[in-house]
Order: C-alpha cells, then structure tokens, then sequence
C-alpha cells in the first residue's frame, strides 16, 4: 500500500468538479458536497479555483485538538484517519485544521476527513488535468509542506 | 419497461407563480418511468400545460428548467440544464422548443432539493428567486434589474456554493434573441428565453445548497463512471486531445475550462482567459471564457467570418455580448454575416447612425448595446431577431434566406448557410430531415451525427482519422446499414440516421449529458474503432450510468423508445398549438436546394437538395417516428 498526500496545482483545474463528485460517492455513496472530504471553491470570473484538501500534516492539527485520541495516523498509507467508534462529534477538530480540510457533516453530526482512499485516492484518479495528484513519500520531492517547487506558478504569489 | 425509483433524482419539482406568489411543489416520482427528467419530463408538463393561443410572452408560458437524473453526480460530463417552453425566437410561430445551458447551476439546483422548476406568471415588478436547501423565497430584485449578468451573478453570490442564473438588459428588454446565462460564458442561448424570463418580471434564480442525491447501485455506478470518464478522448468525440495555443497562455493567461460541471477532457471550444487588456474599456484587463461560436468574435482569417476585430478586442466584444444576454450563434452565423451582406449590396450603409464596419469594435459595441437597449430604428429591430428584423425593415430577403435555414435560426452543420463546420453532400442531407421536424436549429444535442463522422474521417483528422471503409463499418453497428456514413450513398439511409440521433438528443437533454460527448461511436483506443468500455459498448453508456445509479435495468430499446415518445408529445403540442404540418416542415427545401459550400471528393461537384428524394426520407422518417405521412404521430 502506497503512502503519500495529495498535492494540488490549481492552475490547470477546469472546474469540473469530478473530484468533488467522486470523493463524495466514495465516501457516501450519495452525491452531496457535504459528503466529501476535499471541496473546490470556484472562481467563475476569475478562473482560478481554491481546492480544499488534506496534507496529511506531520504535526496535524485536528489530532492534537481531539482529546478523545480518535485521530491516529494509518501506518499503512500515513493518513490520518477519524475512528468514529471514539469520536464524540465534539467538532474541535474542524475548528483547529489551519487549511479548512476538515469538514463537517451536518445530518450525521460528524467531521469528515481525507483518508486517501486507502492509498489509492479517487479525486486524484478522476482529475483529467494533474491538479491533484497523489504525491508518494518514496517521491524525491515529497514534502509535508506547501506545494513542490516544479508545481509553483508566480501567478499564484506562491513563492 | 421496469421503473424502480431509487436514484438520481432530488425528489421534488418546484411550481413558482409570479402572478400569485405562490410556491408549490410537485413529486418527480409522478413522472416517471416514461417522462425520465429533463426534455422528457418537460414535454409532459409542456402537453398538461400549454393551451392553444398561449404565447411566448403570455403569462401563461410555463418556463421550464430542468435537471435530469444524472445532473450533479459523479457521471463524466453531466452538469447541464435543459430550458423549455413556448419560444421567443421561434418564427414564424412562437413554437414550444428547448434550450439548454452548462455550468455549475444545475446541479446546485439538485443539492438544493429539486430536479427543476416550472415557472409561469408574472411578478408586478421586478424579482430573483433564491432556492437553498429545499426552501425558495422570492426576494425583491429592484437594486439589481438593469445590471449586466455578471454584476448580477456578484450580487447575489453570498459565499461559497451559491450559483446565479441570470438575465441581462437584453432579456429585461424582451429582446428575442435574449440568454439566460450562469459564470461567463454558460447560457440557454438559443430559443429566446431570456426574453421569456424578463417577460415574467424574473431577473435571476441563486441557488445553493448540500443535500444528496441518492445512487441506487454506488458500487456499480463509480465503476461505470470511472470506465466511461477514461475512455472519453478529446471533446466533440474526436480521436486526438487539443492543446493550448503557447501565445496566448503567455500573453492572456489561457487555459482550459469546463463549460459543464462533470466535463472530463481538454476542449476544442472552451478556453478561459485571465488577463486580456481590454480595448474598449482602456486601462480594464477582463477575465472569462470563451467557448465555442465566441471563438469567433476577433474574426477568422481565410473564412467566410474574417473580420479583423483581433484578439482582444474579440474576446472584448464577446464578453459584452455576454454581460448584456445577447445569442452568439445568431449574432456571428447570423446576424453579422447579413448586415455584412446589406452593407455590401447597398441596401444599409449604417446602423442607428454608425456606419457598418465589421472590423471595427467601436461599431460592434455600439450594435450590441443598442440592441439589448432597443436604441435606435435599426437596433430595435435586430432585437426582434435578424429574421423578423430583415421583414420589419424590408431589407435583406435573399440574404436571409442564404443564412437562415428555417424558425428564425442561423445554420449550423447543414452545409450552407453556417460556413464554419466543414460537411458536404451527403451527411447534411440528415441535417435537413433534422431541421425540417424542428421548431429550431436542431444541431445542440445532435453534433453526434454530421460532426463526428467529419471528424473521424481522414479530411479533418489526417493523423488520427479513420478511413471511410472503417467509420462504415464501425456505424454499422449503430444504424444497422452503412448507408448513414458512406460517402457514395446519396439519400439512402439519412433519415434512419435522423430518427436514431434524434432519439439520443431527447436523451441527452433529459439525463443530462454533454452532447459533445456522447454518443460515443468511433475509438482509436479499441482494436476494431468501436468505441466500448470494460464490457459496455460506446453508444450505451449513458444507459449503463442511468441503469446504475437509478437501479434501473431499461435495455437500449426501453431508452430510445422513451425518447421516441417525447419527440411525438412535442409534436402533438405543436400540432394541437399552432397547427404544424408536413408544409411547415417542406419549408426547409429550398434552402438546402441552394449549392453546397464544400464537395464531396467522390463526387467532384457541389450539390443541392434534390426536393422528390428528400421528401421520401422525410416520409420514411415519419415512419420510423411511428407518425403518418403527414408528420402526425398516431
């Protein structure tokens, strides 16, 4: 089983929002936005859309912020994953994720997290484009942090 | 036929009456099987609906915007909406007709809770509906009516999600060749309901919302997608990928862009720019898309459209056509072509007191504005459509008849009057037993016929192409006769072509599919060129994602005799409404009498409709619609 996170370069993204969809299906088996565990905000008149996207943080956020411990890294493809058996829907998690990655499932009063699809992420499948790619650990370039500098657009203001 | 209702759809279709105020609902689940989402299920609320002597702009005229059950799923290149009712631009009768759009707005609408809306009445003063997670209100539209589309859109985007459909001063100004468009360049452009809309005092329609859409079978609908969405080559179903033009990515920041939520390939047509210096607006740098027939606003050299705007300007002029809700495809196959033609032969040298220079974007900005104004005799009567236009001045009879095959539409893939798609004798012979049974131009759910065998062939595709001993036999397989696609085979064979994409357009507009996509014929990733994914053959596809996610088992017979019956609904509106005949659908001939543009290689000369053998087919497609000689379903 492969271990990595997700990278994203939004330049060549067309807004199809097939990753959205797929993640969502995957997760749910239902088509609901809230359903995914990744979202896209679209810039219609701008044309560069804001992917929302796990990074699988080294040092993550949403696991120091959950006092119940049911935020534990999978050895198997180093995602952390929620184990709902232990979460309390407390929320804490979502709020403490600096980059917006952890959603929030209203009906089920539950967070929802990436878990790189047991290694074999959807989103990055379905993407036509190379905006998400799921970027191994064994990669050279592989980095917990920012975007890989080949992937950097100045257009962006990402240096 | 088995319907069991299980996925796909929202649920509920929303009434709105603007005269009333009232809100109401109906159960998708009344329509279904046979009236399956979209067109479909428009046809059969159209047929409860419209009364003889209703008009476009009769309160009355239900504007139907509808969704179909594959809309906002994981299905590849889905997001569309199908418009439908009593149309502005129809001629010389307001016929009931469709449109359809892309974008994002569709699908919204499902996580929002409906699968459409039908919309009739009219507000005593100006209104936008805001629709977010199964609740809608009408809200005051006072500070907004005036506005372009795209301030319109900006307004009423409160946040992430929320997706704006729109009219511009074109459909306020009942204008008949007036959008309803979503984003910057995703419209129900042709029909002339953004007229229909302003009619009905309705300026915009924001929608938002989370909730889901349920899979009947999820584990076989990701595996149906996942295959379709990989086997898809580049966009109008063509065997190789576009590319980016280098120039342009370094000097407008060009890229491709989805005209539709779900689209999964690089396109031809659709391209967004994110900084093109204005030359108008001096000073302003403009972003947007540009998509199809808009690639031709800065001209093209060494064509019938070559004007000389240039890039910027173009892409400039485009947009403006957009933010006011102006047609493209009637202002660049149509109505630029006939003013052009005007000015040449003398009849008119100017317009509202600019003089016509097509190369010129002071004049174009000044046609455009003036026509969603209605400013100025001319402009006010290019608000009506060229066609009714041309007959209110008096002016240009001829040329019109060179432009506009039939029902106030300019051509397209028909091999005369639109100069831009490359089709000669005798696939355009289908595209006029296609525009004949119409009530418009009939080419935007059914590129699958003439431009997919165009493209295949070795004439347009020289690397990838295949030869036509090959598109034969691999149409085969589709039509059951190679006489659709042999290039020797004159008449014989048109219209059973004609009936079965006819059929697959009903299913486009009701699933809802991109049409540039499907039906998946031809393949260059396939041994024998026929296009198939795991064990589903190319033309099934869009059953196999409607059986899966629905929990359907319709087979290919059940979906095109589904279709089938929406065609012959239609039919009995127009013939209960306006009286339509087999002489209105004859009115076609002598359009497609006049000389081809291109030639066929294996004939050497160009051709003209023969009137006795088209009449023939005509008769043989009645037939094979199950109508009777005189184009009246029994």
């Amino acid at each position: 089983m492969k271990t990595g996170r997700l990278s994203v370069n939004p330049v060549p993204c067309t807004g199809c929002l097939n990753c959205q969809a797929v993640c969502a299906q995957g997760r749910a088996g239902s088509h609901s936005p809230e359903a995914s565990a990744m979202s896209v905000e679209l810039d219609p008149f701008g044309g560069i859309h804001r992917h929302v996207v796990c990074r699988q943080c080294e040092k993550p956020g949403c696991a120091a912020a959950c006092a119940f411990g049911a935020i534990a890294r999978d050895p198997e493809t180093g995602a952390w994953v929620i184990d709902l058996g232990l979460c309390t829907g407390c929320g804490r998690c979502v709020t403490a994720c600096p980059f917006g990655a952890m959603f929030w499932r209203d009906d089920l009063n539950q967070p929802v997290k990436c878990d790189l699809c047991r290694g074999a992420p959807r989103c990055a499948s379905a993407c036509a484009f190379g905006v998400i790619r799921f970027l191994e650990r064994a990669d050279p370039s592989f980095s917990f942090r920012g975007i890989p500098p080949e992937e950097q657009d100045p257009r962006l203001g990402r240096a | 036929m088995i319907m069991k209702v299980f996925g796909g759809y929202a649920g509920r279709i929303l009434l709105v009456d603007l005269t009333r105020r009232a809100i109401e609902t109906r159960e998708t689940a009344e329509f279904l099987p046979g009236w399956y989402g979209g067109r479909a299920l428009a046809a059969k609320m159209a047929w409860d609906l419209i009364r003889p002597g209703t008009g476009a702009f009769s309160p009355e005229n239900p504007l139907m915007i509808l969704t179909g059950p594959l809309t906002g799923t994981s299905a590849p290149f889905s997001g569309r909406t199908t418009v439908c009712g009593l149309s502005a631009q129809g001629y010389p009768r307001e016929w009931y007709t469709r449109s359809s759009f892309g974008g994002h707005w569709g699908p919204a609408l499902k996580h929002a809770g409906f699968d459409g809306m039908v919309i009739t009445g009219r507000a005593d003063r100006p209104v936008f509906l805001r629709i977010e997670q199964g609740l809608c209100t009408i809200e005051d539209a006072g500070s907004i009516w005036g506005l372009g589309i795209y301030e319109t859109q900006k307004r009423l985007m409160n946040g992430p999600g929320w997706r704006v459909l729109a009219i511009g001063p074109a459909g306020e100004n009942l204008c008949r060749i007036a959008i309803i468009a979503t984003e910057t360049e995703s419209a129900s452009g042709q029909g002339g309901f953004g007229a229909v809309m302003g009619s009905k005092n309705l300026k915009a329609i924001a929608v938002r919302g989370t909730l889901p859409i349920p899979v009947a079978e999820p584990e076989r609908f990701r595996s149906v997608c996942d295959l379709v969405r990989a086997e898809a080559h580049g966009s109008h179903g063509w065997p190789h990928e576009p590319k980016l033009d280098p120039h342009r990515v370094r000097m407008f920041g060009q890229k491709f862009q989805a005209c539709t939520q779900g689209c999964a390939v690089r396109c031809y047509d659709a391209r967004f720019y994110t900084s093109v210096p204005a030359v108008l607006d001096k000073g302003k740098t403009l972003s947007g898309q540009m998509d199809c027939v808009a690639g031709l606003f800065p001209g093209m050299e060494n064509s019938f459209y070559d004007w000389k705007l240039g890039f910027e300007a173009g892409f400039e002029v485009g947009q403006i056509a957009n933010d006011e809700g102006l047609n493209h495809w009637e202002i660049l196959i149509g109505m630029v072509p006939w003013l052009r033609s005007m000015k040449d032969d003398g009849s008119l040298k100017e317009v509202d007191g600019v003089p016509i220079d097509v190369d010129d974007p002071v004049f174009w900005q000044h046609l455009l504005m003036g026509i969603s104004r209605r400013e100025g005799r001319v402009r006010n009567a290019l608000a009506e459509g060229t066609v009714r236009a041309s007959h209110e001045l008096g002016i240009g009879g001829e040329s019109l008849d060179r432009l506009f095959p039939a029902w106030g539409y300019a051509g397209h893939w028909d091999g005369h009057g639109d100069r831009i798609n490359y089709v000669f004798f005798p696939y355009w012979i289908t595209s006029a037993l296609q525009w004949a049974i119409d009530t418009r131009d009939p080419i935007s759910s059914a590129h699958g016929y003439a431009q997919n065998i165009m493209g295949w062939s070795r004439i347009c595709s020289p690397v990838h192409g295949l030869s036509w001993e090959r598109i034969m036999e691999v149409s085969a397989r589709v039509y059951g006769t190679t006489d659709p696609t042999d290039p020797r085979s004159g008449y014989e064979g048109k219209a059973v072509a004609a009936a079965w994409h006819g059929n697959r357009s009903v299913m486009k507009d009701s699933l809802t599919v991109g049409d540039q996509v499907f039906p998946r014929i031809y393949s260059n990733r396939t041994e024998d060129n026929f296009a198939r994914a795991g064990d589903m053959e190319g033309p099934s596809f869009e059953r196999h994602m409607f059986n899966a996610l629905t929990g359907n088992d319709w087979t290919d017979g059940d979906m095109d005799a589904a279709s089938a019956r929406v065609l012959s609904l239609e039919r009995k509106l127009l013939i209960r409404s306006f009286g339509r005949s087999r002489a209105d659908d004859e009115s076609v001939i002598p359009y497609f009498q006049t000389i081809e543009n291109q030639v066929n290689p294996f004939i050497g000369e160009p051709m003209g409709l023969d009137p006795a053998a088209f009449r023939a087919q005509l008769s043989e497609l009645y037939a094979l619609r199950g109508w009777d000689n005189w184009g009246t379903p029994y």
